[in-house]
């Protein structure tokens, strides 16, 4: 039976841990520390590299913020059962034993017996059997006994136990290692107190997972009690909705005024719940610019004196009373899981809400980590862009505002913790780009990728990779391309269908196949000798981190994972000039538009840190 | 089955939205904190880490800092102490009696370092053992060389790690290579970390 939380000695850690981390909480709804933890996490090294996935990490940050983290929790204690009864060459030789033991004077061998008795040290820490191929060969040998069997096959480990089996996809083997990591971190002594409780007994082995699992949940709720309260969410929350729907008022009241809105007749008629909030609503760039200047100059609106997160809250809130009123109109209120007794929807809901869309939720700032495929100054020129790509098309101008205002502002916040006098000469500056030059580097960025996407190309290309084809695809002529796609599919067809041990052996096959066959292509084709001659001098020009040398094998799908988002943010700022060139069809029009943002955002400035406010 | 409170629980659906994603938006954040700052929190995996003697760039940068906050939060060093003891190569625990003690050979003419402080002793274990001897020309400094009787692959293949501790602190240090079974540090007797190794109170733990 497990006691991890009743007793005393975990107790007064626990605390002692919560001690630790402070609870002083963000505008995020997240303490200070609950940030600084998933930093950590980040961070931490491993064999090679950090020790965790990013996309594993920000999978375990979905499950802490939907509070859905049950079903990991279950995952995880099936897990933690296999790798403590999962016979090692010499762990049948040796009982548990306490490795607390008093200092002596005496030497002692390092000694696999030690580590033999601390099955899940060595997995998840000293031999990080947390990726699926190092997991896969952990397991390699099936075993089983009277009560039990733990055997691999194509989709993972498979549990079996008397009244039931349970399979762990090899594929979920990070983020729940993500998760273990948090369980530990935060209660180390659990770690020898769950090798205890699942070792041995194996008649009793459900019913002790079971218990393991309830034991964890307890402690993330706990922990998320205090490091995930929304207060300070929710009066921003209810400052914005308030705002919007005293907005919706005014135009109720006033037809005839013109329309601040947009609306979607179709979803109007499906909504008849509520006829101040009967329709859905597009927001524009005028309604942010007036939320912006209400919010700024209101005492008590709870912080939007930047325009950067005036912004952002009215998009996301807007979006979010959008899409809730989607639900409402789509499907039956009472169907969707809402927990009258909590007054809450329930965390699956909320989780399939939030996160059908990964694409928009990703933050791409590690691009310019290593290796580098930005520099940080390329980076932070199109962060503005990439966070808000959902609203591009709508809101180009609250973009384009965001981009060159908010960094002025940000600039005068600076200055004015200096000295009234730099403050002063902040003022009457004017900022450095205006929205001519704004769309120019735009577009000399957009080259920018172009070339690194041709330097992982070559990557690829030296390795052997074939994933350098989908690289360089659209650079080809369309009829090479669509020659080359043929070809190369046919090949897949033909591999695909025969029969392999394993997946892994199947996509090394598949990959050899098509990295031949496309050199038949290269020597035949003129087009793509050129490409492929960029691509090298795209490399060799290229001496940012993690550009000098062909990197390994083993780190070439950090260099897919780039080229994905390299690819993205090119989609994303081609979409986004051409919405600028639809606003400003001439250049004169957009050196209007700037001249007259220049003079509201100056008067909003000097309103704000102006003599007056100092 | 009609829902009379479409409206409120509309609005509760939208801010749970808006709370959620706003909250993974700060969390998955990257880069918060600049990379030289000690604000960051200690995981599990970092002590680890530490004790296994980790030699990536950014990781080595952070030992400073991780070990100060080891030495500063008691659940962390449990943690340390406990890895320790599980993953050392061998131990070298308090010294006995001043008995053992060997009076450095300095050349006598720096009458500072005949006082007690250069009264160093000699550590021997079964599994390895570590001399201090003063540098004849520069008396402040000190060579510390460490022999492995039995060296394992790693003691040839990478640095060495040492952790000294004591009732009240801990720190580490890092041996280059064993060459012919032996290695050497050359150290200033007023570095905080030569105190402690030279300390007859600390336990040293060769990993």
């Amino acid at each position: 039976m497990l006691k991890l939380s009743h007793s005393k000695y975990s107790y007064d850690l626990w605390i002692n841990m919560t001690v630790n981390l402070s609870s002083q909480m963000t505008r995020y709804g997240v303490s200070e520390s609950f940030n600084s933890f998933i930093d950590g996490l980040r961070e931490t090294p491993g064999l090679s590299d950090k020790k965790f996935r990013l996309a594993d990490i920000n999978k375990m940050a979905q499950y802490l913020v939907c509070r859905n983290y049950g079903k990991a929790c279950l995952e995880l204690s099936y897990l933690l059962w296999a790798v403590v009864n999962y016979p090692t060459s010499d762990s049948a030789h040796h009982t548990t034993t306490d490795t607390n033991t008093d200092t002596t004077n005496y030497a002692s061998p390092s000694s696999p017996k030690a580590l033999a008795n601390a099955p899940l040290l060595s997995f998840f820490w000293l031999n990080e059997n947390i990726t699926p191929a190092r997991f896969r060969q952990a397991f390699e040998q099936p075993y089983s006994s009277k009560q039990v069997a733990i055997t691999l096959d194509k989709v993972g480990l498979h549990l079996s136990f008397p009244q039931q089996s349970f399979v762990i996809s090899a594929t979920r083997v990070g983020v729940l290692a993500v998760l273990f990591e948090i369980i530990i971190s935060l209660a180390p002594e659990k770690l020898t107190l769950i090798e205890k409780a699942l070792q041995g007994n194996l008649d009793n082995s459900v019913k002790a997972i079971k218990n393991l699992s309830s034991e964890l949940q307890k402690q993330l709720y706990q922990f998320l009690a205090e490091h995930l309260v929304p207060a300070q969410q929710q009066r921003r929350f209810r400052y914005i909705s308030q705002w919007l729907a005293s907005k919706d008022n005014d135009k109720l009241s006033n037809k005839s005024s013109n329309e601040s809105y947009d609306s979607y007749k179709n979803y109007a008629k499906n909504d008849n719940h509520n006829t101040k909030t009967s329709s859905i609503h597009l927001l524009r760039d005028e309604t942010i610019l007036s939320f912006w200047q209400d919010a700024a100059m209101d005492e008590t609106s709870p912080g939007y004196k930047l325009y950067a997160s005036a912004f952002n809250d009215i998009i996301e809130i807007h979006q979010a009373i959008q899409q809730a009123k989607q639900v409402f109109a789509l499907d039956n209120a009472n169907s969707i899981g809402f927990n009258v007794e909590g007054g809450e929807y329930s965390p699956d809901v909320i989780e399939k809400l939030v996160f059908a869309e990964t694409s928009t939720t990703q933050d791409y700032a590690w691009l310019c980590q290593t290796p580098k495929f930005l520099t940080k100054a390329q980076w932070h020129f199109i962060e503005p862009l990439m966070q808000k790509q959902p609203f591009i098309k709508n809101l180009p101008l609250s973009v384009a505002r965001l981009a060159i205002f908010s960094q002025w502002q940000a600039s005068i916040v600076q200055a004015k913790r200096k000295s009234s006098l730099i403050l002063q000469d902040k003022l009457n500056e004017i900022p450095e780009q205006d929205y001519l030059v704004y769309q120019q580097q735009l577009s000399k960025q957009s080259k920018v990728l172009i070339q690194v996407v041709l330097a992982i190309a070559h990557i690829f290309y030296r390795q052997q990779d074939s994933r350098y084809l989908s690289c360089i695809l659209c650079f080809l002529p369309e009829v090479l391309s669509q020659q080359i796609k043929q070809t190369l599919n046919e090949t897949m067809t033909l591999l695909s269908s025969a029969e392999e041990v394993s997946l892994d052996l199947a996509a090394i096959k598949i990959n050899k196949a098509l990295f031949t066959q496309s050199q038949i292509l290269l020597k035949d084709s003129m087009e793509f000798n050129r490409v492929m001659k960029m691509a090298k001098s795209a490399f060799n020009n290229n001496n940012k981190d993690g550009f000098q040398h062909v990197p390994d094998v083993e780190s070439l799908d950090t260099y897919q994972d780039g080229y994905d988002a390299l690819t993205r943010c090119q989609h994303i700022i081609k979409i986004y000039l051409t919405q600028l060139s639809k606003l400003w069809p001439t250049s004169q029009n957009c050196q209007l538009n700037y001249c007259s943002d220049v003079s509201i955002f100056k008067d909003m400035f000097n309103q704000l840190y102006g003599d007056v406010n100092d | 089955m009609t829902n009379n409170n479409a409206p409120k629980d509309q609005e509760q659906l939208a801010q749970q939205i808006f709370c959620t994603k706003d909250a993974y938006k700060s969390l998955t954040k990257i880069a918060r904190a600049p990379k030289e700052s000690d604000d960051f929190t200690v995981v599990f995996n970092d002590i680890v880490q530490l004790v296994k003697g980790n030699n990536q760039v950014d990781f080595v940068e952070r030992v400073p800092q991780l070990i100060k906050k080891i030495n500063s939060d008691i659940s962390l060093r449990k943690s340390y102490l406990q890895l320790i003891k599980q993953l050392q190569f061998a131990e070298s625990g308090r010294q006995a009696a001043a008995s053992s003690k060997e009076l450095l050979h300095d050349d006598g003419h720096d009458k500072a370092h005949e006082s007690e402080q250069s009264r160093l002793t000699d550590r021997q274990t079964e599994y390895f053992s570590l001399k201090f001897k003063r540098d004849q020309n520069h008396p402040s400094q000190v060579y510390v060389i460490l022999t492995i009787m039995n060296p394992t692959e790693s003691h040839l293949n990478s640095a060495i790690a040492l952790h000294i501790t004591t009732d009240s602190q801990a720190d580490c240090l890092y041996f280059p290579l064993l060459i012919d079974g032996r290695s050497q540090l050359l150290m200033d007797d007023d570095d905080e970390q030569f105190k402690l190794l030279s300390d007859d109170n600390s336990h040293l733990h060769l990993m």
